[in-house]
């Protein structure tokens, strides 16, 4: 075990420890900042015409200033239609949301921890050559696995349930790779033997021990998957049936599709709205974890 | 008395409603469920009337829209032989490809033939290519006419052009007294069916079944002649390229910088909900220009779609059935265009008295003229022998990138075709289709 040899002992808090004795940063040059000020302005555009646009009405779409506000009264508008249109569906794939990216991003993360453990700690038969394989399944582009994984729901019947988009957003190959890294650089391998002699179970060893110390990779791991699981479309897309099974992914899309297509009332200002609405958890889950995730990628970058 | 007379016009009416309907086939003996993929609007109240006439079957319907994602979703439950709807609804020109995978029924198994005359012959060409399989039940058309401001045609003294000679010269007047700041008309650059539908109006074949293989002629003569009259009206500047449905559009459209353009049928309900107060009641619509003065009116057509039944459906009679019942039955055609704009395939649905309502959108938006008796006109003009290949969404792609260097200058119109012919041949091909 090569990560043993190395003093890498504490997590992020540590990591953060030498910063403050390096020499303070000179300040962005007046070009700097005006690069970055324009790169800021150019990423944040969109996201301000999101904003203006909740203030419309469809008609003001086309005939108002893009990138001002309209009235407030539609965006009241606006909002009681997104909530209330086919019967206050919107709520129910918020709802769905929630549940297949919270089960995912939690489910995953465990499954990932324990594997990643069980790779960075243990020697076991044929442990490089598996440990190669689930690498290689991370090449494997999502779009590939849908037909197999409908045939699978098909046969043992859960297509059209929660569970046939939960089930196969638990698998998460690239979170196992993370958590072995996280494992081996958070968790000294001394200080699990030095807990085996002070006769510790291996189940506290790992549930208690353990797992805060990679706590950074836990929330890393758990947010990419409920990031990936938030923004899945194509495997609810083959594999539900009833709309009210729907996540918000696939309940926009097929407004946005009704709203181009012929003789409907288009309701694009609302389908704006309600983006923003399915960006808010995401916008939130990484202000409010972002930095234990950043704290536990330091780590891991001054392992080199 | 007054009443007994409303009544007895109302039972009237109910009963001229009731003849309009042919006679369908015989609903199944015991109970059933099918499962239908349909994005048309307000369907789930359609079939609540299927059902009350036929008890025994209930429908349970899949919205998602339509657009690749349906597409996507129908063509994995086929290729997985398992999960597929019994009815789905596929727009003429991805008939071909979804015939092709073998997963589509052949109707004419279940009677579907007996029922061809109740269609405005055209349709039935796209779903019977061959005029014996039957692969689908045509469901809502866009025959091609001509949208146009009235107000600024008055404005320039210009009577709406009958013909395309008509056409070039009115463009020629609007651009010199408007100072170009009018166009006259709109090139859809992004939409080869749009384009299509132009060609197929004067005759153009862009695909032929031959036997186990196909003939692909994206630049035939018809194609050539239009784009080259086309290409030289932008050239000049009297005839503008801005990309269907986009803000763009709708900016000109309704600010009176754009003067005409061809529209299929589902289209003015379009202007009416994009523009909702801007310019309404200035448009009208006219016939689709022609290349000679005098003839029958010719036309092509833009959209549409059909119902097709899987070869997975176990009750693919009823199948049949409920597809038959909700594009023939006045109930389901008027129920589809009330609720989506829907234009029928059906004969008799041309002179639907709900069509005719001009106090209602589309109509209303346009001055309240009939522009249903305009476009059903139309649509008995649409030739019949226009064939789609299951290659067409590479075509579709490809029109968009050759027509693209045409407008930049580094193409004539003749060449563009040429280029689109010959890059999609050499897609089809490698892709395993017999095809010259």
């Amino acid at each position: 075990m090569t990560s043993t040899g190395i003093e890498q002992p504490q997590t992020a808090r540590t990591a953060r420890a030498p910063r403050p004795s390096r020499p303070p940063r000179e300040g962005f040059s007046p070009l700097q900042w005006g690069l970055l000020f324009l790169f800021c302005i150019y990423s944040l555009l969109p996201l301000w015409w999101v904003l203006t646009t909740m203030t419309k009405s469809n008609g003001q779409l086309y005939s108002t200033f893009g990138l001002w506000f309209a009235s407030p009264s539609n965006f009241a508008e606006n909002v009681q239609l997104l909530f209330t249109r086919e019967n206050g569906i919107f709520a129910r794939w918020l709802l769905n949301s929630f549940l297949y990216a919270g089960v995912s991003a939690i489910g995953s993360m465990m499954f990932a921890a324990m594997g990643g453990y069980a790779f960075a700690k243990f020697q076991f038969r044929g442990r490089d050559a598996l440990f190669t394989m689930i690498l290689a399944t991370i090449m494997v582009p999502s779009t590939a696995l849908a037909l197999p994984i409908f045939l699978l729901m098909q046969q043992i019947g859960l297509i059209n349930t929660y569970w046939a988009v939960i089930l196969p957003s638990l698998v998460n190959p690239f979170g196992l790779y993370l958590m072995r890294l996280f494992w081996e650089a958070g968790f000294p391998t001394d200080l699990m033997e030095a807990a085996r002699i002070d006769g510790a179970s291996e189940g506290k060893i790992f549930w208690q021990l353990g797992l805060p110390l990679v706590r950074g990779g836990l929330v890393t791991v758990a947010l990419f998957s409920f990031v990936g699981a938030w923004n899945n479309f194509f495997l609810p897309l083959v594999v539900v049936n009833k709309d009210t099974l729907f996540p918000l992914t696939l309940g926009l899309s097929v407004w946005n599709q009704t709203s181009s297509s012929s003789g409907q009332d288009p309701i694009y200002t609302v389908i704006v709205l309600g983006a923003l609405v399915s960006i808010l958890p995401l916008i939130i889950a990484f202000l409010s974890l972002g930095r234990y995730w950043q704290g536990g990628l330091t780590s891991g970058a001054t392992k080199g | 008395m007054k009443k007994l007379v409303l009544s007895l016009s109302a039972l009237l009416l109910a009963g001229s409603a009731l003849a309009a309907d042919p006679v369908f086939p015989k609903g199944p003996s015991n109970k059933i469920t099918l499962e239908v993929w349909s994005w048309v609007p307000g369907l789930d109240k359609t079939v609540t009337a299927f059902e009350k006439a036929y008890p025994n079957i209930k429908i349970k319907i899949l919205n998602l829209g339509g657009g690749p994602a349906t597409y996507t979703k129908l063509q994995t439950a086929i290729k997985a032989g398992a999960g597929a709807p019994d009815v789905a609804q596929v727009e003429y020109g991805f008939l071909p490809a979804f015939a092709d995978t073998g997963g589509l029924a052949d109707l004419s198994k279940y009677g579907a033939n007996d029922y061809k005359k109740y269609f405005v012959p055209w349709t039935w060409g796209q779903v019977s290519p061959d005029g014996k399989a039957v692969y689908a039940i045509p469901q809502d058309t866009g025959p091609f006419a001509m949208v146009y401001r009235d107000d600024l045609l008055k404005k320039y003294s210009i009577a709406a052009p009958k013909t395309w000679a008509d056409y070039a010269k009115a463009a020629a007047t609007v651009k010199a007294k408007s100072n170009g700041a009018v166009k006259f008309g709109n090139f859809y650059a992004t939409f080869a069916p749009w384009f299509m539908a132009l060609a197929w109006a004067d005759g153009g074949q862009f695909f032929k079944r031959d036997g186990d293989g196909w003939v692909q002629t994206l630049n035939n003569p018809a194609a050539k002649k239009s784009l080259n009259y086309w290409n030289t009206m932008i050239k000049k500047g009297e005839v503008g390229t801005l990309a269907g449905f986009s803000a763009d559009y709708w900016n000109a459209a309704g600010a009176g910088k754009l003067a005409t353009n061809m529209e299929a049928a589902w289209g003015p309900g379009g202007y009416a909900g994009s523009l909702g107060t801007k310019s309404a009641g200035m448009w009208r619509v006219a016939p689709l220009p022609q290349w000679t003065a005098g003839g029958t009116i010719k036309s092509g057509n833009w959209g549409g779609s059909s119902n097709v039944v899987t070869t997975q459906s176990k009750n693919p009679q009823a199948a049949t059935l409920f597809a038959l019942w909700l594009n023939l039955s006045t109930t389901a055609i008027t129920a589809d265009w009330n609720n989506g704009g829907l234009f029928p395939a059906s004969d008799a649905g041309l002179s639907l008295p709900a069509l005719a309502v001009t106090s209602k959108n589309p109509s209303k938006f346009f001055g309240g003229q009939n522009i249903s008796a305009v476009y059903a006109q139309a649509s008995r003009g649409v030739n019949v022998n226009f064939e789609w290949a299951p290659w067409f969404p590479f075509v579709n792609d490809n029109y968009t990138k050759q027509i693209d260097r045409m407008l930049k200058g580094q193409l004539t119109p003749d060449q563009a075709l040429d280029a689109w012919q010959a890059e999609s041949l050499a897609y089809a091909k490698q892709n395993g289709f017999t095809v010259k």
